[in-house]
């Protein structure tokens, strides 16, 4: 693998069953990346994430990540009972488990500090003590990010982060994603594509198979067409301004083999 | 009153069965209600019923052999779920019916006089024996070793599953350790209020202590005071009124619940 890559898919292939999620999906992610990848509903997004959880067996294919790299994830807020009694400060410190005995684990002097400093440069410290029912979904989503990043991971996964959020919120996620982008790798999957465009540093459109990776933000409309399965104009209505940008170059046409 | 009630043994091994009791049911009971295992929890304490027919059947001890069922039924339960991809309520609902099924079956096959089942259905607290009594300790003790011991771990394990399961953290052993000790405390539990009131003394106390706390710990020591303060309050009732003692503490409860909704609504929410 060049060194400069933190991930690589080599034609990964995940079925349920007699259905085909992923099929011959190969790229690779650089240290320090911010890709963001994209594609309709039921395309096969998630299914890329869980298979870098190794949460789902592969098919066929490989997933490598390189040596003593470590994997963060941050799942969608709706995944869990957000009514369960525990407080901000348990759910962030919780990122750190996986080093602790799990009999009598007790956390250490230094395991506060980092805490402490991690929530305070996400503005989240000042929330520690609160239930995470409290929170709103913007704050949520931060006190998600914290856990995954207690552990000091070298790869951020991040699952829809910014759904059903208002545009305000997903603006400051998003710009404090793209601060972590400065140390840490991250691959983010999102339906935001227009507002993605600003922040990310590459882009992989997948719809079953990968469709686009490249790192150049214009790409071709039929290819954005394809893989959201959307008529184009729909994008132009939504982020009239941001679209006609990545349209306007139609001499460039970037496939999978180009990149 | 209380020096009279306690000359009895039989009303100290009541006691003592209705504190340890109490703790099963407090600190069980809040990961049931939390983790939404009460209808596996029906299953498991129905399911227990076959052991318990089939102890009379091969004249064993019938509460080893109740708890040999449930703690079979618990364990296979995830098994065949995964297997299958049948519905967990569909399969709750066979281990329940087959369980009762078996149970009424082995007693029907068992020779001569069939035994007296209520004190197995709706609970007898009164006849519980040292036997019965030394059981309880050691499982209560055990309970809350693993508990306390990893009580951060259950926390998160609660909360979000799939966050430890990220972590590499292997949940199916814990996850199975947990499922065999809701098994063997709902077959313990049996004798106090019966199978069939079981799962409400499981999720009743927790569900009250919802209503005063957002701590988790603090909702495990309140549910338990409050199954023990229910208890206590039914067994005398039951004592002094002559009247059953499994259904009159789940009937207190039921009355406790409703006052602290009640209370709940008026100066606790919002």
């Amino acid at each position: 693998m060049n060194q400069d890559y933190d991930l690589k898919l080599s034609h990964v292939s995940v079925s349920y069953g007699s259905v085909e999620a992923l099929k011959d999906v190969s790229f690779e992610v650089k240290k320090n990346d911010f890709i963001g990848i994209i594609g309709p509903n039921g395309g096969g997004k998630s299914t890329l994430i869980k298979a870098l959880l190794k949460q789902v067996p592969l098919t066929s294919g490989e997933i490598t990540i390189r040596k003593n790299k470590t994997l963060g994830y941050v799942p969608q807020f709706a995944s869990f009972d957000q009514s369960f009694p525990i407080t901000v400060d348990e759910v962030v410190l919780s990122g750190l488990m996986a080093n602790k005995s799990l009999f009598f684990k007790r956390y250490t002097k230094d395991d506060y500090n980092k805490r402490k400093q991690l929530m305070e440069r996400l503005s989240i410290f000042d929330l520690k003590n609160k239930q995470i029912g409290q929170l709103s979904g913007g704050q949520l989503q931060k006190v998600l990010v914290a856990r995954a990043l207690i552990s000091e991971p070298d790869i951020l996964l991040l699952d829809e982060p910014t759904a059903s959020l208002d545009v305000q919120v997903k603006k400051e996620i998003y710009d404090m994603l793209k601060s972590l982008s400065q140390t840490v790798t991250i691959l983010i999957i999102t339906h935001d594509i227009a507002e993605i465009f600003s922040y990310v540093k590459s882009v992989a459109y997948i719809n079953q198979t990968l469709h686009y990776h490249g790192s150049d933000s214009k790409m071709k409309k039929n290819v954005l067409e394809l893989t959201t399965g959307c008529p184009i104009e729909e994008f132009v209505f939504r982020e009239e301004a941001l679209m006609r940008d990545f349209i306007e170059t139609e001499d460039k046409y970037y496939d999978r083999n180009d990149t | 009153m209380i020096e009279t009630i306690l000359k009895y043994t039989f009303m100290q091994n009541a006691l003592i069965a209705a504190i340890l009791s109490s703790v099963l049911c407090g600190v069980i009971g809040t990961i049931i209600v939390e983790k939404k295992l009460v209808s596996m929890s029906g299953g498991i304490a129905h399911a227990s019923f076959g052991g318990v027919g089939l102890g009379y059947l091969l004249k064993m001890e019938p509460i080893i052999m109740g708890m040999i069922f449930s703690v079979i039924s618990s364990l296979s339960l995830p098994i065949i779920k995964r297997k299958t991809k049948t519905n967990s309520d569909t399969l709750i609902g066979v281990f329940w019916a087959t369980g009762m099924a078996l149970g009424i079956l082995f007693i029907g096959l068992t020779p001569g006089y069939p035994p007296d089942m209520t004190s197995y259905l709706f609970g007898d607290i009164l006849t519980v024996s040292s036997f019965y009594l030394n059981f309880m300790i050691g499982l209560s003790l055990l309970v809350l070793i693993v508990v306390i011991g990893m009580f951060q771990y259950w926390k998160i394990y609660l909360f979000d599953e799939q966050h430890l399961k990220v972590l590499n953290i292997k949940t199916y052993v814990f996850e199975k350790l947990l499922y065999m000790l809701i098994a063997l405390s709902i077959v313990l539990l049996i004798k106090v209020v019966g199978m069939i009131l079981a799962i409400a003394m499981l999720t009743i106390p927790p569900a009250i202590g919802k209503f005063f706390t957002k701590k988790l710990s603090i909702l495990m020591i309140l549910a338990s005071l409050i199954g023990l303060v229910i208890s206590l309050a039914g067994l005398t009732l039951s004592y002094y009124f002559d009247i059953p003692s499994g259904a009159t503490i789940i009937l207190l409860a039921v009355v406790m619940y409703i006052i602290s909704y009640g209370f709940h609504l008026k100066f606790i929410k919002n």
